[in-house]
């Protein structure tokens, strides 16, 4: 979808907002693939939109929203990572590095629509494991108690199937091209 | 070091359960090597996206099948009161592809659908309806052809027949209907007092066609609840028409000769109180029969919109 601006609201924080609404997805797999807890993502989500609203006077439509709007995502998972005082976690320099070649929103546009092929093409286990980790949030072991499975082997399916789905997705990205 | 390590330890990093050796291994890693950090892109692109890509294969699914696990609400709709009062508005994102919900209350409406035919490929040519896809008569999404571009975006809807796989006596239809499934139930406090309003507007377009043939479109709304859906046994169309709650249909558009310019359907309906689901309809319409009537050469729909607003009750 394009940044259409005929039926935007007048103001800039509400044209910045609806702005961000559309261009959510690739934005939360940005903040996602930097801060993998989900919870926190989801912190640093609302605290970029919030900031993207007030400073919405200073971007300029028609210039790159995602760029602007994931600088600013960026700044946001390295203020909560030091709020954190972790040691367990990628360093500054790593992030920095990450951001930097952050993929196109047409890219994660095009790795969303393999993902959705992709899905389909999951055993039912691995979908449901997939779906208990993501929708359902649920750790490994309240994943292992409600499948009868050892926390270990939960966590053995779960990379499992994310290997699965970034490789059929690779396969999928390379064949459309 | 090979992709099995670095795997291992991306991994690690998206189950957040990095040691701290191992953090500042794979920090080490990514600072220095461009092919890492490709790879952690593959793997945490997957990871970014896989909620929502779950969650819209799961709005196929209609009413009567239950969840493998009950969704637990994001943190979208629990926004902290102060940063929200901050801010002013509330926003709550539920699909992120195509369908969303937009609550901005100073502006009193939520943008339940706005679809330019981005994400999708192709309409499902079955008889069933599914929350988050276009179903119907025959159609797919397309970019530019036949000179004709799209009125938002890379893509646009070509409807093709007007019939969709497995109809019985598809030969001389004249009608092409798209239908898509909205649910409600998330929303149902803001009509709970009979106060919503739907609006639901989309642009129309067609390349020339000969003078002695014309077409008619026009956007529908049908109101229904959980147990009045069309099943799979049922022709959509008539299901809707016999069983909804309430129903709209926009002015019938004749569509002119001009591909380079997009006509505007739009309508809107009161929603009953009781309303679970939405479902609205493009249909086009060939006005005059022809020796080739099922089949349509040059006929588009684009950036469909759908919004729900506040309106008091009437007295």
């Amino acid at each position: 979808m394009t940044d259409d601006l005929r039926m935007m609201p007048a103001t800039p924080a509400e044209q910045v907002q609806l702005l961000f609404v559309r261009n959510e997805g690739a934005i939360r797999t940005f903040v996602r693939a930097l801060l993998p807890s989900l919870t926190d993502a989801d912190d640093v989500l609302q605290e970029t939109f919030l900031t993207v609203s007030r400073k919405a006077s200073s971007f300029e439509l028609e210039t790159n929203f995602v760029a602007w709007a994931c600088c600013i995502a960026r700044l946001k998972v390295l203020e909560s990572f030091r709020q954190q005082k972790r040691a367990n976690v990628l360093s500054e320099a790593a992030i920095i590095a990450l951001a930097e070649e952050t993929p196109a929103p047409e890219l994660i546009s095009l790795r969303e629509e393999a993902l959705n092929r992709c899905v389909e093409k999951l055993a039912p286990k691995s979908r449901d494991i997939l779906w208990r980790r993501y929708s359902g949030r649920q750790g490994s072991d309240e994943m292992a108690d409600g499948l009868g499975m050892t926390s270990t082997a939960v966590r053995v399916a779960l990379t499992k199937a994310r290997a699965f789905l970034r490789d059929c997705v690779s396969t999928e990205l390379k064949n459309a091209s | 070091m090979k992709h099995n390590e670095l795997d291992a330890l991306i991994e690690d990093c998206l189950e957040d359960r990095l040691s701290e050796p191992n953090a500042k291994k794979l920090s080490a890693l990514l600072e220095q090597s461009a092919d890492a950090r490709a790879r952690y892109w593959q793997t945490a692109s997957i990871h970014g996206l896989l909620e929502h890509t779950l969650q819209n294969a799961s709005m196929r699914v209609v009413t009567g099948r239950s969840l493998p696990v009950k969704t637990r609400s994001t943190r979208w709709f629990s926004w902290r009161p102060l940063a929200a009062a901050a801010a002013g508005l509330v926003i709550g994102l539920f699909s992120a592809s195509v369908v969303y919900a937009y609550v901005v209350p100073l502006a009193s409406s939520i943008i339940l659908l706005d679809d330019s035919f981005e994400g999708s490929t192709k309409v499902a040519s079955k008889v069933s309806l599914e929350a988050g896809v276009w179903r119907g008569d025959h159609a797919e999404v397309v970019g530019s052809e036949q000179d004709m571009k799209p009125e938002n975006g890379q893509r646009m809807l070509r409807f093709l027949r007007a019939d969709f796989q497995g109809k019985p006596r598809a030969a001389g239809g004249h009608i092409a209907d798209v239908y898509r499934l909205i649910d409600l139930r998330e929303h149902r406090h803001e009509f709970s007092n009979g106060g919503a309003v739907v609006q639901a507007s989309a642009s129309v377009n067609a390349v020339p066609f000969s003078d002695g043939e014309r077409f008619g479109c026009a956007i529908s709304l049908f109101a229904m609840d959980a147990d009045s859906l069309p099943d799979s046994t049922s022709y959509i169309g008539t299901a809707l028409e016999n069983e909804a709650n309430a129903m709209v249909r926009s002015n019938r558009t004749k569509l002119d000769r001009d591909p380079a310019r997009w006509q505007r359907l739009s309508t809107e309906m009161r929603l009953p109180p009781n309303t679970e689901f939405l479902v609205v309809r493009l249909h086009i319409n060939q006005l005059f029969e022809s020796t080739n009537a099922s089949v349509f050469t040059g006929s588009y729909a684009d950036d469909v919109r759908v919004t729900l607003s506040s309106r008091p009750p009437l007295p």
